[in-house]
């Protein structure tokens, strides 16, 4: 909501500084978007079109001749398709430097001099319009600034209005608001009253088909009328305020919205030959083409305001092309309205069609403001355009109900904000409000106003008294209550150790998107059926939930490793997965990629020591050999349950990311981690020294080292532990070198002992995995 | 030749051969020659035991003195030795060989501080689904349908029979959890939550928020602005200026919005607070009569406070990130400066 100081000033008998009001606004719940300044520099002036020639080389682009008063003219070159002989319009000379901050200076355009500029309203700071240039009335002086022609400079504050208060969606209600804020008095606009009686029905009637779609509906007949722009003064609040004038109909219209929010509409009575408005639901795929130019389709759930034959306007939101305001257009038909808000959401939403008047009925028009308004834009248009309003109205509709009062509590109201206010001060504050307030002693009776009706609880109540005594000026506390010890989530404390485990090994953390797309999803070969899909996605790149952590990861891993050719990274976060529950599956997964020489093996470690460090134990975690849908590797069975798998990439898949390099990738989900951790106790080691022998064999191609191991694992118990300290591939061949380990827990071993270890080992080797011993 | 000429003698030779000594062989000649085990030295102190008692404590005294001056000089003698004999100077301004270090995300590393700051105030932590029920997230929440208030959150929706979307904010774990829990209540749920809009330098379609439930007897409205306040300066240092401005939740009344002075201009007004002065840190409010009773909680006994605010937000003050969209970037340029 645009709200411009001048035009907010005329309801109040004084107004704070701008920036100070915008502070205060801001505090009770009416945040400021910004403060703009509307200035327009001395040097744009008043200028009369005298001619309009095309452009010898440009096809968009014309050439005015200009009067500027005091017998100056110049040559200016404009593109506004509006530009015609004979307008008064705003030129900004040269040396000029236009609010948006553009310099004005003698050009040549595409060969053409041209001697300052024909501004549109964007241009001056007036509104957002560039739709054409400024067109001034006929009767402005030529020559004369700008600035002196529009009246003094303008403040406009942009007002973030909350659905709650659509009161604030008027001059008036933001007069209102400031005055209860700041404690100012309201200046009351008397206007004209106009005969209340009702208008003869061939003149006009109105049938209201669905009373709660529509509870109140009238309409006022203005003959004698005279299209014809506005007066520049209304033009100023209306660009100010984010409106562009049209005509003065229209802008009569748009005026009294803006000042008392309630949206209206004028209808050219040539479109109602019989004069008979029907408020009626419409037809199924009936059309009607919209002031905005585009054809909508209606639905039977949908309102509109017809005559007897055809659509006229889709009610609340926008009027039909054919009964809109012509430029010959002698008598009309004003309406004012209070339309059901959740059909006009509906019916604007299906659409895909949006005014200043739906999003006005969407938040609630103040059902007592509606005949006013009429009454208000009925008295404008008869008094600006010299026209003539025909007695009585055709009213369909009961009175408003009045709210129902509220009883708050005065220690409630103290209780919740901490302060000790007597009941006269509570009165107050909330009589500021627009409020009737009655009872007796601490027990209060309020009434709210009828444009505010998010005034309904006593907590409403509450809010509005601190509110009104100031947030900020609320003392502060802390909440009371006794405190007990609790313990963080599970799966969240593991979550923490994991990330501080893989820290300490060297892991980057990184935190991606969870959505990706069917071709990412397809690339790695995951089930698309199992995936969780997105409506409306705000790209194709995001319509599935991940399901995996890896394939996103694998997509930036192409470029991380670009610049680090050694990268250890890994994600922890949630994979989704439908499982025809309601709700989709939701489980934390961990994924970590490593990139670079003899990856698989460094990833390995990695998870090995990160599952140690989470004390689960080393013989809860399985390994077994697999093709997983990321290349060979192991899945990994945790406790016994299936946890995630480990895999060197693929080529296939190596070569569809673009990788370079040797990269090796796992997921695991945290669950089963979960599920095997446990308390570490201590374990008595051996007081007597260990021996280290080291032996090296070549192992042919298709032995696996779980048979390397399931051979060792059999042969003595003084073999206490093996360790791989080099591997070497050759041609089809590998030479394993293996650290082992011998370790009694009830003597010094001797070298005796061992040798007899050894023997055995070497000879098992050589027959069971056909081991070929290196001895060089 | 008396005991004490014979001291002289000796210490006099050794100092000269000591001093004389051209490398680290001869040094250790000279030592083994006056100061070893059969050293003249050496010898001589053995003697000591046979001098009359009147001199014997004197002359102990000096001998000794004469032996540590000795042995001090032979050190000195061979440090000076070792150095010049090594072929390299130890260099001590080396650097340090890369030891391999992780790095946690920030956001991590803020949700940790926030996490621990909540957990002194005795809040627990507490989950939910990220794809949720339009009952959760809208209804149960005062939220209705063909409500202006929907547009306050621009909404994913997910494919299927099931009314569901992807949580617009964490606020629908505020129900589930009171499916579990009766007063007093303290929790925080930190997580993710998306939102149907274009992302820009500021703002992110999957951001995280952190919400925070208190529900109990006589809990107050600035039990609220009183914790908020405490949490931020716990957070950014006790200079922090935290003001409450009045606001509109649906699912709060009174509602309130906590705004922090700028840490970057101080409250000058610059680009980051949008020339205000003040941030907007998170909204927040006492929970409203329907939704406490949609908690099956009667709101004539208990009154509670709910916040939520935008981790990412605070992340990004917190360290100085003047671009949300680095955060789940995936950039290992952004993620090894943490």
């Amino acid at each position: 909501m645009r709200l411009p100081l001048s035009w907010v000033q005329t309801f109040l008998t004084k107004i704070p500084k701008p920036e100070l009001l915008a502070e205060q606004l801001t505090i009770a719940g009416i945040p400021v978007e910004h403060i703009e300044q509307i200035v327009i520099p001395a040097t744009v002036v008043v200028g009369r079109v005298l001619s309009v020639s095309p452009h010898p080389n440009a096809d968009r682009l014309r050439v005015a001749q200009v009067d500027l008063g005091k017998g100056r003219h110049e040559q200016i070159v404009c593109g506004a398709p509006n530009l015609a002989t004979g307008q008064h319009v705003a030129v900004a000379l040269p040396g000029t430097t236009l609010p948006n901050g553009a310099s004005i200076t003698t050009a040549t355009i595409r060969g053409t001099a041209s001697a300052g500029m024909i501004c549109a309203e964007d241009e001056l700071g007036l509104g957002n319009d560039h739709a054409g240039i400024v067109v001034l009335e006929q009767d402005v002086e030529v020559g004369r600034p700008l600035a002196g022609v529009l009246g003094r400079d303008e403040t406009v504050l942009d007002l973030e209005v909350t659905p709650n208060r659509a009161d604030c969606l008027s001059i008036l209600g933001c007069a209102r608001e400031i005055a209860a804020i700041t404690g100012v008095r309201m200046i009351l606009m008397k206007h004209k009253k106009l005969a209340a009686g009702k208008i003869p029905p061939r003149i006009l009637s109105v049938r209201v088909q669905d009373k709660r779609a529509c509870p109140f509906y009238s309409a006022r007949v203005v003959d004698n009328v005279h299209v014809a722009p506005s007066p520049e003064w209304m033009q100023a609040r209306l660009r100010a305020s984010g409106v562009r004038p049209l005509n003065l109909v229209i802008d009569v219209t748009n005026y009294v919205m803006l000042e008392l929010g309630q949206p209206l509409h004028a209808f050219d009575a040539r479109a109602l030959p019989d004069r008979k408005i029907v408020v009626r639901r419409a037809h199924a795929r009936e059309q009607l083409q919209a002031l905005d130019g585009k054809s909508y389709t209606l639905t039977e759930r949908m309102l509109i305001i017809a005559s007897s034959q055809a659509p006229l306007a889709i009610a609340g939101i926008m009027g039909g092309e054919q009964s809109g305001i012509q430029a010959d257009t002698t008598s009309v038909i004003l309406e004012a309205a209070v339309f059901d808000p959740k059909i006009i959401r509906m019916t604007s939403k299906q659409l895909g069609c949006a005014s200043e008047s739906s999003y006005r009925f969407e938040r609630g028009v103040d059902p007592q403001t509606t005949m006013a308004a009429l009454d208000r834009a009925a008295s404008l248009l008869a008094e600006l355009g010299e026209s003539s309003i025909v007695r009585g109205s055709a009213s369909v509709g009961a009175k408003p109900k009045r709210a129902k009062p509220i009883a708050v509590s005065v220690d409630r109201v103290n209780a919740m904000l901490n302060l000790q206010l007597i009941p006269r001060a509570v009165k107050t504050l909330l009589t500021r409000d627009g409020c009737a307030v009655t009872g007796a002693g601490k027990r209060l009776r309020v009434l709210p106003p009828s444009w505010r009706p998010d005034i309904a609880l006593e907590e409403d109540c509450i809010e509005e008294v601190g509110r009104l005594y100031g947030y900020p000026k609320l003392p502060l506390s802390m909440p009371m209550g006794a405190l007990t010890a609790v313990d963080l989530p599970p799966l969240w404390r593991l979550k923490q150790s994991l990330i501080d485990a893989l820290a300490s090994l060297g892991g980057t953390e990184c935190i991606q998107y969870p959505l990706y797309d069917e071709k990412l999803a397809r690339t790695v070969g995951l089930d698309l059926g199992a995936h969780v899909r997105v409506v409306n996605p705000l790209s194709r790149e995001q319509e599935l939930l991940r399901y995996q952590l890896l394939p996103l990861m694998l997509k930036k891993s192409g470029m991380a490793s670009r610049e680090d050719s050694m990268l250890f990274w890994y994600e922890i976060g949630r994979c989704f997965r439908e499982t025809g529950e309601p709700l989709p599956e939701e489980q934390e997964h961990l994924a970590l990629v490593i990139v670079g020489p003899d990856s698989y093996r460094v990833l390995k470690g990695v998870i090995t020591a990160a599952l140690a460090m989470l004390s689960v134990p080393k013989a809860a975690v399985r390994w077994h050999a697999s093709e997983t849908l990321y290349g060979a590797g192991q899945d990994i069975l945790i406790g016994g349950r299936p946890a995630g798998s480990c895999s060197a990439l693929s080529q296939a898949l190596r070569d569809s990311f673009k990788f370079r390099h040797d990269l090796a990738v796992a997921e695991i989900p945290l669950e089963p981690i979960h599920a095997s951790q446990t308390e570490r106790r201590y374990e008595a080691f051996s007081p007597f020294p260990a021996v280290l022998r080291d032996i090296a064999f070549w192992l042919p191609d298709e032995i696996l080292f779980a048979d390397v191991e399931k051979a060792l694992r059999a042969i003595d118990p003084l073999l206490a532990e093996h360790e791989v300290f080099d591997v070497y591939e050759s041609k089809n061949r590998r030479s394993i070198a293996l650290r082992l380990i011998f370790q009694s827990k009830q003597r010094t071993l001797s070298a005796t002992d061992v040798d007899a270890v050894m023997h055995k080992i070497v000879s098992v080797m050589t027959k069971t995995v056909r081991a070929e011993m290196r001895t060089e | 030749m008396s005991f004490e000429e014979q001291l002289n003698r000796i210490a006099d030779e050794a100092e000269k051969a000591f001093s004389s000594a051209t490398d680290g062989a001869s040094l250790v000649n000279a030592e083994k020659r006056f100061l070893g085990r059969k050293g003249s030295l050496t010898v001589l102190i053995k003697q000591l035991p046979g001098i009359p008692t009147a001199d014997r404590s004197r002359l102990g005294a000096i001998a000794n003195t004469k032996k540590q001056t000795l042995e001090s000089l032979a050190r000195k003698q061979q440090q000076k030795f070792a150095s010049t004999q090594s072929v390299r100077r130890f260099d001590p301004t080396i650097p340090g060989k890369p030891a391999r270090r992780g790095h946690i995300h920030p956001l991590t590393q803020t949700i940790r501080r926030i996490v621990e700051i909540f957990r002194t105030m005795g809040f627990e932590i507490v989950e939910g689904p990220e794809v949720e029920l339009e009952k959760y997230n809208f209804d149960l929440l005062n939220i209705p349908a063909d409500h202006p208030a929907r547009d306050l959150q621009d909404t994913f929706y997910i494919a299927g029979g099931e009314k569901r979307v992807l949580r617009t904010h964490t606020s629908p774990v505020q129900l589930r959890a009171m499916e579990t829990r009766r007063p007093p209540v303290r929790l925080i749920v930190p997580g993710r939550v998306y939102r149907h809009e274009a992302t820009d330098a500021s703002h992110e379609s999957a951001l995280f928020q952190c919400e925070g439930l208190v529900i109990d007897r006589g809990i107050k409205l600035t039990d609220l602005f009183g914790t908020i306040a405490a949490f931020l300066k716990t957070l950014f240092g006790a200079d922090v200026h935290t003001r409450a401005q009045a606001s509109y939740f649906p699912f709060v009344e009174p509602g309130a919005e906590i705004a922090m002075r700028c840490l970057i201009c101080r409250g000058k007004g610059c680009s980051v607070c949008k020339k205000t002065g003040w941030l907007e840190m998170m909204g927040c409010g006492m929970v409203h009569p329907t939704v406490l009773r949609n908690m099956k909680i009667d709101p004539k006994h208990f009154s509670g406070f709910a916040f939520g605010m935008g981790i990412d937000r605070l992340m990004m003050l917190k360290y100085g990130i003047p671009d949300v969209r680095l955060s789940q970037s995936g950039d290992p340029r952004f993620l090894k400066q943490f």
